[in-house]
């Protein structure tokens, strides 16, 4: 595999590294026959810590991510540095599955898999022949994840959608926004980071009951189901007390103050919340302790809840003037949580995020110098590194057809030629 | 012993709000949760909303399926029992928890000792090294601080968060991948370790391709309403209707097929359709903001006229990306969810009726998901501190 040397790191606490990350999942064959952003950003997590990830892709009919933005001057396919964020150290070959010759190479993909994984309109994998059913004739040990909008079956089969509209369908879009006006979800395709890392979660899950039964087994994950996690307690709260939750701005049931305040320099904001009755003092002491502040009632939530239109005033008027990286700092010399709120470019210098080693640097051969954002997690004893930038549009179809599917030179060059292999 | 998945592991549940929902999943997919309260319960059990016995509805929600040992840690039997149940877990997972464990002696350090093969995972604001680790924060901080904010609201109004908290939610599920990979790494040779888990970084991981953007092209994303955070492209997605909100994107391929459904409802389009598909949506040729204005106005007129569970069905129908701004009573009511039996009816000790609970994230043909009412305070101590002889557990009952 091309692309960069891998090199062993030094664990964090200081023992012999006996065990690199990229061990975990070593021998570990996924095929992942998913695309645009959930079901690459799932198989990529295996990818990182060392499994074989081969992502399957159709030379005619695109990921729609290929040409997603960023996309680096030129022509071609290899430029989207979108794509090339979330298929990192995987294998790329190409495959027409709608090609009369493809279902012997499909027979080999999956006899060769630990895990398959698949996103597409429910009905397709059925309609070519590649469902779970017919698979795992080939494997029975074989685990197989399918990561549609709503799920396999039932009513609202094969509906349609993506992030940024399924976050309304999961109730997420509904209480985002301001009490008086319409309300307007995240701005991005919010769902995805639930249903990865429940995908993600998933094949390991699976991957347990395999090692303690050598079953393998389907997984049929909807995104809105995934995604219905992410509502607090809003279910649950609904049945035991009738209430129906809404959009409520920046306000926090439980905190006040609470907010988010427009400072110095064009929109330019910091956040600013109280979460303890102590940290109110310690907030008007640094606000210079204005008489508006100086009102006993705060003292309390109760008493600050009752006012908050009152005490976001009184802040805003004090932040408007000041540079929010000051605010901030100020704040949390006095211990009160704050942060300016960070555009890309501040997340991009985020001095925390950068010692935290958060955004990896890696070259690709098309893009160039690109940034790619690592876990939010780090195994202290196995600490991840990153090994191959994302791979070029079939640009390891000669190793995954000869080497691990086993296509002779004359095969493959036959399955070339009949455009099999594209 | 559950059937679930994670049915071999003990997880021995630390978190507060922040990463809560990790060890509620885990405990779904079998793990054996253990609740570890001090002898007054935890204060979450408090926290509001209270259901008609005085229970928080929160804590259900974050331990169904969970144990609850009491333990008061701060006596000499309390951490021998404590210990005991470390040696006894594969996983302590905790938030807002851990300057009060070092100062009782359960630091990483005395943990790693005792307990090698511990997975010890801990979830902070910023995570545990790095100039601004010991910067206080929560929710609003987080979702500031990993830039998902920048990106949330109106133009004219201050950025915004979710209303239900996002951070704690991410950190939570990505505390839990994390562990699980340590737990995997365990069997390959690894000894425990400890998953250092940053709420502001898992809010970072959600920005889609913005960071990309602006390292390649300079281009910083803006808020947009309803819409889409971009460079500034037009694309509007929350639509009023007659009952509420359903969220559709305008697009170059969409047109046709809203074009054809105003005729089917009997309605004038009053654009043409085949021309709007035909134009940029930015760059020469891109329509005016009046340009737009004005068809966005007449497919507004439009979706006024019908309830969002109408137009979302039909417009799916017809092959739209439509989807109604779901409240809780629509999630309840929607039928794909329902056919799908995703919503769980508990009984919960103490309350009349049962409660409803999400059920499995993704289904498994095999493994099951195990559902369970939230634990009665202490209701499991005597049974898991004596199966490893822990004996007394301090103050607990």
């Amino acid at each position: 595999m091309t692309g960069v040397a891998p090199h062993r790191q030094a664990n964090t606490d200081g023992q012999d590294a006996m065990v690199d990350s990229r061990d975990i999942f070593k021998g570990l064959k996924v095929v992942d026959f998913s695309w645009v952003g959930v079901g690459p950003m799932a198989a990529q997590v295996f990818a990182l810590y060392g499994a074989e990830v081969i992502r399957v892709e159709s030379a005619s009919r695109l990921d729609t991510f290929r040409n997603g933005q960023p996309l680096a001057p030129g022509t071609g396919p290899d430029r989207s540095a979108y794509w090339a964020n979330v298929n990192r150290d995987k294998l790329g070959m190409t495959l027409n599955l709608r090609h009369p010759g493809a279902p012997d190479v499909v027979r080999r993909l999956v006899e060769h898999a630990d895990v398959v994984t698949e996103s597409f309109a429910p009905g397709f994998m059925h309609e070519i022949g590649m469902d779970y059913e017919s698979l795992r004739k080939l494997n029975p040990k074989m685990i197989m994840i399918s990561m549609s909008m709503e799920g396999q079956g039932g009513p609202h089969l094969g509906y349609k959608g993506f992030g940024l509209v399924l976050q309304a369908t999961a109730g997420i879009t509904g209480l985002t926004g301001w009490p008086n006006r319409p309300p307007v979800g995240t701005g991005v395709a919010y769902t995805d980071w639930f249903a990865t890392h429940l995908a993600a979660s998933a094949v390991i899950c699976a991957l347990e009951h395999r090692d303690r039964t050598g079953e393998g087994q389907y997984i049929d994950l909807s995104q809105l189901e995934s995604t219905i996690w992410g509502l607090d307690d809003a279910i649950v709260r609904y049945s035991a007390t009738g209430e129906v939750m809404t959009a409520n701005g920046n306000r926090n049931e439980r905190a006040v103050p609470h907010g988010v305040f427009r400072c110095a320099g064009e929109d330019r904001w910091c956040a600013i919340s109280v979460l303890e009755d102590a940290q109110w003092d310690r907030l008007r002491t640094v606000m210079g302790y204005p008489a508006w502040a100086r009102d006993p009632a705060f003292a309390t939530f109760d008493g600050r809840q009752a006012r908050e239109d009152e005490i976001e005033a009184g802040i805003a008027a004090w932040t408007a003037p000041l540079v929010a990286g000051e605010v901030a700092e100020r704040l949390q010399a006095a211990g009160v949580p704050a942060y300016p709120v960070n555009d890309a470019r501040d997340v991009q210098s985020d001095p925390q995020l950068a010692a935290r080693g958060h955004f990896w640097q890696i070259e690709h051969p098309v893009i160039g110098p690109m940034t790619w954002d690592a876990p939010a997690y780090r195994l202290s004893g196995t600490p991840a590194y990153p090994q191959a930038p994302a791979p070029k549009l079939g640009q390891h179809n000669e190793y995954v057809y000869r080497d691990l599917l086993g296509y002779s030179e004359q095969e493959f060059v036959e399955l070339m030629v009949q455009r099999v292999a594209e | 012993m559950s059937d679930g998945p994670l049915q071999a592991y003990r997880v021995i549940d630390l978190a507060g709000p922040y990463g809560m929902l990790g060890t509620r999943v885990m405990a779904g997919l079998g793990a054996d949760v253990i609740r570890v309260e001090p002898p007054g319960g935890d204060p979450l059990r408090q926290r509001p909303p209270l259901d008609s016995a005085g229970v928080s509805t929160y804590w259900h929600q974050m331990t169904a399926g969970k144990k609850s040992v009491v333990i008061d840690l701060d006596s000499e039997a309390g951490r021998a029992a404590f210990w005991g149940l470390l040696e006894s877990a594969d996983v302590l997972f905790e938030s807002g928890q851990r300057a009060r464990l070092e100062s009782l002696g359960f630091g990483w350090q005395q943990i790693s000792r005792r307990c090698p093969d511990l997975v010890y995972t801990t979830i902070s604001p910023f995570g545990l090294e790095g100039p601004r680790a010991s910067w206080l924060g929560g929710d609003l901080v987080a979702m500031a601080a990993g830039g998902l904010m920048y990106l949330c609201g109106d133009p004219d109004r201050a950025p915004l968060r979710v209303s239900v908290e996002q951070a704690s939610a991410q950190v939570g599920l990505q505390g839990m991948v994390g562990t699980l990979i340590a737990l995997r790494a365990r069997k390959v040779g690894a000894r425990g370790q400890r998953v250092d888990v940053s709420m502001q970084e898992a809010i970072s991981n959600t920005l889609g391709n913005s960071q990309q953007s602006f390292v390649m092209d300079g281009t910083i994303f803006q808020r947009a309403g309803g819409g889409r955070a971009t460079g500034g492209a037009d694309n509007r997605l929350v639509w009023a209707c007659a009952d509420g909100y359903v969220a559709w994107g305008r697009n170059p391929a969409s047109m046709g097929l809203l074009h054809q459904w105003m005729l089917d409802e009997g309605v004038e389009p009053g654009f043409d359709a085949e021309a709007w598909a035909q134009r940029p949506v930015a760059g020469p040729g891109a329509p005016t903001r009046e340009e737009t204005q004005a068809l966005d106005a007449r497919i507004a007129a439009f979706f006024q006229r019908f309830p969002k569970m109408y137009l979302y069905e039909e417009g799916q129908g017809r092959g739209a990306m439509m989807c109604p701004v779901s409240t809780v009573t629509d999630l309840l009511a929607n039928q794909q969810l329902n056919h799908r039996r995703f919503f769980h009816q508990v009984p919960q000790p103490g309350l009349p009726t049962p409660l409803t609970q999400p059920g499995a994230p993704f289904k498994m043909s095999v493994s099951p998901w195990s559902v369970g009412p939230s634990p009665q305070l202490g209701e499991h101590t005597s049974a898991v501190l004596t199966a490893h002889g822990a004996g007394a557990a301090g103050g607990g009952r």
